[in-house]
Formats: C-alpha cells, sequence, structure tokens
C-alpha cells in the first residue's frame, strides 16, 4: 500500500516510515500541511496519516481542503490533543479514524487495513487465496483440483466476508445484508449458512471464526493470530 | 456556648425556656392574686357573725351581759362545710359563752378593731376573726373561729384552674415555637439540601438572591470560593491539556522508535533487550494514556458535550475489532450478549468506560480464560457488565479497586490501577453506578455500570 505520513516531529515521522516500511508498505513522509496537500495533488496515495498539529497550515485544514475538493483518500488523523470537541471535529471534517498519540503501532496498522478496505468495498474481480481462487464475474470458487459448489446465499455471505475481511461482523449486520435474499433470516438461518460455508472454505485456508455471542469473522490463512 | 450547638437548639433553648419561665411565673402569680381575693371574702363573711355578737352586748348592773337567746347562738355554728366555734369574754376575763378554750389572738387587737389569725383547735387547723368591742367596763372580746375545709376545697380548685389551663398553654406555645423555628429555618435547611443534592463537579454558584437576607452574605462568600476554586480547577485542567499535548507526541515517537528497531531485527532472531524496551514503552504509553484520560474526565474538565442518546450495545458493536486482536494476543476467548440498552449521554465518554472495562478484563484473565461483555436492561435500568474467569476481586477490595492508581494484591498484569478509576468517573458524571460482583458462575470478576437514570445527570448538570 502507498502511504502519506504528514508530521512535523522528525522521530516519530521516522520511526513511523520505518515500522511501515518493514511492514510492506510504500512510505513517503511530509512535515507540512503545505506540503502535504502539494503531494496529495500530484501523487495517488492509498491512506494518508494525518498529524492535526502542523505548523502553517494545520491537519484540520487539510482535511478540509482535502475533502471540499472532493478527494477521497481515507485519512486517519493522529491527535496529541485529545479533546472529545477536537475528535469530534475531526471525524466531522472527513476523517476516517482517529488515533491519540500515543498509540500501539499494531493498533495503527489495524486501522490502514480497516479504512483502506473500506474506502475500497468493491472486490476486484477475483479473489485469491493459495490455491483458492473466487471468480465474482463467472461466480465460481475453484482450486486447481476442484470445483466448489456454493449457492447464492453462500455466495451473498462469502462476498460479504471477503469485503470485510479482519473485521467482525455481527448477525444483525449480516441479516441486514442479506435480506435481499430473504426477507425472513432468523440469526439461527445465519449460522446454519456460516457452517456450510465455513466446511466449503477452510480446507483451503479461509477461516470463518465464531465471535461469541457477536457474529462471525473472516481469517485468511497467515492472518492468524500470533502468539504474543 | 458551644461550638457544635445548633441554630435550631439554640433558638428553641432561648424561646422555650424564658417562655417557661414566664408562664410559670404568670401561674404563681395569679394562684396568689386569686387565693388572696378569695381568702379576703371568707375572713370577711366569718367577721359577720362576730359582728352580730358583738351588737347583743348588753350592760346589766355595769357589767357587760349577752343577750342572745341561746338557740340563736346554736345557729351561727351551723355551716353545711365547716364547724365554726366562738367565744365571748367579758373585760374581766369571764367567758360569757362559747367555747372558753378558743384560741386567742396572738395579740389583742385595738380596742374597737378586729384581727384574722391562723390558728389549731382541738387538733384541727382553724381560721378566726377577733373583735375587741369597747364596753363601759373595758373592752370585750368576740372570738369566731372556723374550720378551714372550705377554704381547703378553694385553695385546690384555684390551684387546679390556674395550673391546668398553664400547662395547657406551655404546650401549646412549645408547639408553636417549634413551628415557627421550623418554619423560620426552613430557607436554611432547603440551602443544605441543594448543596447536599449537588455532585463534587458542579460548582455553579448557589443562587443568592432567594436565601434569607441573614443568609446571604454567606451563601456570596460561599459562590466567591467556588468560582475561585472553579477557576482553579480550569487552570489545572488546562495544564493537565498543555502537558498531554508536550507529552504525547515524544511518546509515541519514542514508540514509533522501537517498533521500528524491532521490525527491522525481527528478520534475524529475537532481541531481548528490545523486546523488554519494547514493553516498557507500551507500559508508559498505556498509564500517559489513562492518567490524559482520567484528568479529562475529572470535575472541572473543560470540555462537556450536551448529552445525547446512545445505545450501549451499538457502542460494544463498535469497538468489537479492536477488543478481538487485544484477547487473541492474550488468548483469551471474548464474547458478547448484547440487547439494547439506552441512555443519555456522552458517547465518547462511553466508548471509553467501555473499552476500560474490557481492557481492565483482559488485563487480569490468564490465558485460556473468557471475557464475556453484556448490554440490556434489567428491572428498567439499562446497563453494561463485563465477566472475566479471572482471579476475582475479594469482597473486601471491591470498593477500593476503584480508587486510582489501587491494585488487587498479588494480581500481576501490567495494569496502570486508573482503569477502574475511569470507570467510576465516567460513571458518575452520567448519574450512573459502577460495582463489583461475583458473577453467578461463583469465580472471577463481573464489573457492573448501571444508568438508573438513563445517563440524564448529565443532562442536568451540564
Amino acid at each position: 500500500m502507498r502511504l502519506l505520513v504528514v508530521e512535523d516531529d522528525a522521530s516519530l515521522a521516522d520511526g513511523l516510515c520505518r515500522a511501515l516500511r518493514q511492514s510492506g508498505h510504500a512510505v513517503d513522509a511530509v512535515t507540512s500541511g503545505e506540503h502535504a496537500l502539494f503531494a496529495l495533488e500530484h501523487e495517488a496515495f492509498d491512506v494518508v496519516i494525518l498529524d492535526l498539529g502542523l505548523p502553517g497550515i494545520d491537519g484540520l485544514e487539510v482535511l478540509r481542503r482535502l475533502r471540499r475538493e472532493d478527494r477521497h483518500v481515507p485519512v486517519i488523523v493522529l491527535t496529541a490533543r485529545d479533546t472529545v470537541a477536537d475528535r469530534v471535529r475531526g471525524l466531522d471534517l472527513g476523517a476516517d479514524d482517529y488515533l491519540v498519540k500515543p498509540f500501539a503501532f499494531e493498533e495503527l496498522e489495524a486501522r490502514i487495513r480497516v479504512v483502506s478496505r473500506r474506502a475500497r468495498p468493491a472486490l476486484g474481480p477475483s479473489f485469491t487465496q493459495g490455491a483458492l481462487v473466487i471468480d465474482f464475474a463467472a461466480r465460481e470458487a475453484r482450486t486447481d483440483a476442484e470445483r466448489i459448489d456454493l449457492t447464492g446465499r453462500e455466495w451473498a455471505l462469502l462476498e460479504l466476508f471477503l469485503m470485510n475481511r479482519g473485521v467482525a461482523l455481527s448477525k444483525s449486520r449480516i441479516i441486514q445484508s442479506l435480506s435481499s435474499w430473504d426477507a425472513n433470516l432468523t440469526p439461527n438461518a445465519i449460522e446454519v449458512y456460516v457452517s456450510r460455508l465455513r466446511n466449503k472454505l477452510e480446507p483451503h485456508g479461509l477461516r470463518v471464526r465464531t465471535v461469541r455471542g457477536f457474529g462471525y469473522l473472516l481469517e485468511q490463512g497467515g492472518e492468524e493470530p500470533h502468539a504474543p | 456556648m458551644r461550638r457544635d450547638e445548633s441554630i435550631r437548639q439554640r433558638l428553641l433553648t432561648w424561646l422555650l425556656v424564658p417562655l417557661g419561665v414566664l408562664l410559670f411565673a404568670s401561674a404563681v402569680t395569679a394562684y396568689h392574686l386569686t387565693l388572696r381575693a378569695a381568702t379576703e371574702a371568707y375572713d370577711r363573711a366569718l367577721l359577720d357573725p362576730a359582728v352580730a355578737i358583738a351588737s347583743r352586748l348588753r350592760t346589766q348592773g355595769g357589767l357587760t351581759v349577752l343577750d342572745v337567746p341561746p338557740d340563736v347562738l346554736e345557729m351561727l355554728s351551723v355551716d353545711s362545710v365547716d364547724r365554726t366555734f366562738f367565744s365571748v369574754v367579758r373585760p374581766d376575763g369571764t367567758v360569757l359563752a362559747g367555747q372558753a378554750d378558743l384560741p386567742a389572738p396572738p395579740e389583742l387587737p385595738a380596742v374597737g378593731t378586729t384581727v384574722h389569725y391562723d390558728a389549731s383547735y382541738r387538733g384541727e387547723p382553724v381560721r378566726a376573726a377577733a373583735l375587741r368591742v369597747p364596753r363601759a367596763d373595758g373592752s370585750a372580746l368576740v372570738v369566731v373561729a372556723e374550720t378551714t375545709l372550705k377554704r381547703n376545697r378553694l385553695l385546690r380548685q384555684v390551684l387546679l384552674s390556674t395550673a391546668l389551663p398553664e400547662v395547657l398553654f406551655l404546650l401549646l406555645t412549645a408547639a408553636l415555637v417549634w413551628h415557627g423555628v421550623a418554619r423560620g429555618l426552613a430557607p436554611l435547611d432547603e440551602l443544605r439540601a441543594e448543596l447536599a443534592a449537588r455532585s463534587h463537579r458542579d460548582l455553579r454558584a448557589v443562587p443568592e438572591e432567594q436565601a434569607p437576607r441573614e443568609v446571604r452574605p454567606v451563601v456570596h462568600e460561599l459562590n466567591e470560593l467556588l468560582a475561585r476554586l472553579a477557576d482553579s480547577m480550569e487552570n489545572q485542567q488546562r495544564f493537565v491539556a498543555n502537558a498531554a499535548h508536550q507529552l504525547r507526541t515524544p511518546l509515541a515517537a519514542l514508540q514509533a522508535q522501537v517498533e521500528s528497531m524491532r521490525r527491522e531485527r525481527a528478520a534475524g532472531k529475537g532481541d531481548a533487550d528490545l523486546e523488554r524496551l519494547h514493553a516498557a514503552t507500551r507500559r508508559i504509553a498505556h498509564l500517559a494514556h489513562q492518567l490524559l484520560a482520567l484528568a479529562r474526565v475529572e470535575p472541572g474538565g473543560v470540555e462537556r458535550l450536551p448529552p445525547q442518546p446512545a445505545d450501549l450495545a451499538a457502542l460494544v458493536a463498535e469497538a468489537v475489532d479492536d477488543w478481538i486482536g487485544s484477547a487473541d494476543r492474550g488468548r483469551i476467548d471474548i464474547g458478547f450478549e448484547l440487547e439494547p440498552a439506552r441512555v443519555l449521554g456522552e458517547p465518547f465518554l462511553l466508548r471509553e468506560l467501555l473499552a476500560n472495562l474490557v481492557d481492565n478484563a483482559l488485563r487480569y484473565t490468564p490465558s485460556g480464560g473468557s471475557v464475556t461483555v453484556r448490554t440490556g436492561v434489567r428491572d428498567g435500568v439499562s446497563f453494561a457488565e463485563v465477566e472475566d474467569t479471572g482471579p476475582g476481586i475479594p469482597p473486601a477490595e471491591r470498593e477500593r479497586v476503584f480508587e486510582r492508581f489501587y491494585r488487587v494484591k498479588g494480581a500481576g498484569g501490567e495494569g496502570t490501577g486508573l482503569g477502574l478509576a475511569i470507570v467510576r468517573e465516567i460513571a458518575l458524571r452520567h448519574g450512573a453506578q459502577a460495582r463489583v460482583v461475583t458473577p453467578a458462575s461463583g469465580s472471577g470478576t463481573l464489573v457492573e455500570v448501571r444508568f438508573p437514570s438513563g445517563g440524564v445527570r448529565a443532562a442536568a448538570a451540564a
């Protein structure tokens, strides 16, 4: 992913850039609002990490101008001013998420994943996981060896999960998303569909995990929770 | 004058005691006046037979004699209540009629005058009147005495007719004074109630116009003090906000630097020193965050947004992803039982409250345990609670865990001891109650936050 870090604190910017590069992102860093606007005008970024307390044009102003020009690049706001009013203002101006300094790096990464996914909810024509290829256009899921048959509701469920990889979906949200299929879906019915989908996908590295009492979460192989 | 004496007590003492004394004095006076008037009337009546007898004295052969038929004299002594005695003594000492042993007056009255006196006759108290009548041969003494039964009966009547009303008056007066003092002090009671009902974060001025004139200066000074207090709290809050701002960025930088070093070296094998540095950095960042969060929700916190309707279940649902990550790292099974729980409040703070409840549970639950988050309505009251299978909190410490920096002995973990203090502050701000109980399973910890007022206190105190 291509990221823009807008942060005037040299040490923080340096640490962030190095850690994010280690995670495989392409990272550019600027130290002022003016430079940020210039960079955003000439380059395309997947996510902007924006400090609010910048010299000159501050973060909120950068956000305001960005949204005024109708540009929808996802923005995660970093703020040291942890007042409720600041957070509300940031979100009102179109920030996708905010993080209060200091923050754990995993948290930043998790939010980068979420906002970038939210920004591009449409899936590409196909999705690949190991040997498993899911072709949305052909509505076909297959591996080299076999074809996996999915019913209409299972397809809808799979699409919903893939659009929200790594995000816990509540049962009520799943019911809402699938209600075009069946007006009277019950939580029990969802359990049945999930269990069928799980049986079909699990051998291929896609795991549907149950969040007790809440809903489900799609985990890809290799994205397993690591030991602390 | 004792210092702890109440105004009510002083008023009652200073009104009731003098009033009681006055009433008693007036009763005694009335008693004596009535008694004297009655005694005088009886004394005058006692004189009548003496005068009648005296008018029947004649002179025969130079000697004084009594010219009354004995049966008339008999009639003199007839009375429905008292017995009357008399004696007539000639100037030479001869008893002309009546009882010779009737006691003589202690002092002979002057000739032509009368004297009244108390004496005892045949073992009975008597009241007597003596009349000294001038005669040609000297002066004769007519004595009339009667027993005091009538007088004693009168005495009792007077006593009763003055004392009984006085006692009633006294009781009535006491009741009126009591009531009057209560009415008079009512504004003070109202002021007390108004102050008592306030939360420690409500530093608004007390309305001075409503206070009675005598208390107004006190209320005024109180308001000045409240204003100074609010000022100093605001200053402190501003300092904390500035300190927060100055502290946060370098801490974030430290964390990012450690993180990048850790990632760069992770390519090789793990570096134990770096891991320890990383853990310490996390802890200090967490502590800073908690401290600042607590300072923000403390009384005097400058920011206060108008309360808005929120659903605790929805707020939990928003944060589920964050918690699943932490739960996974600790290998803890996190679960949810969410029913709608509507409250009125500040959603940002309620999120913070929920996050601290869950964070606290995750921190103190050992690997392999479980944490369950519940929201809903019980007995008409919205609630949020988090149950864990951790070591539990002994009953004696359940109140203290809400204190700042208090940590259960031997609990381990990397807690700051501030999580539940933040929970309580935010709960207080919403008129909610936070408490620790034993879960139905009998072990572990259940922290429950109930919103009996639906969180509306936030609206009232805003």
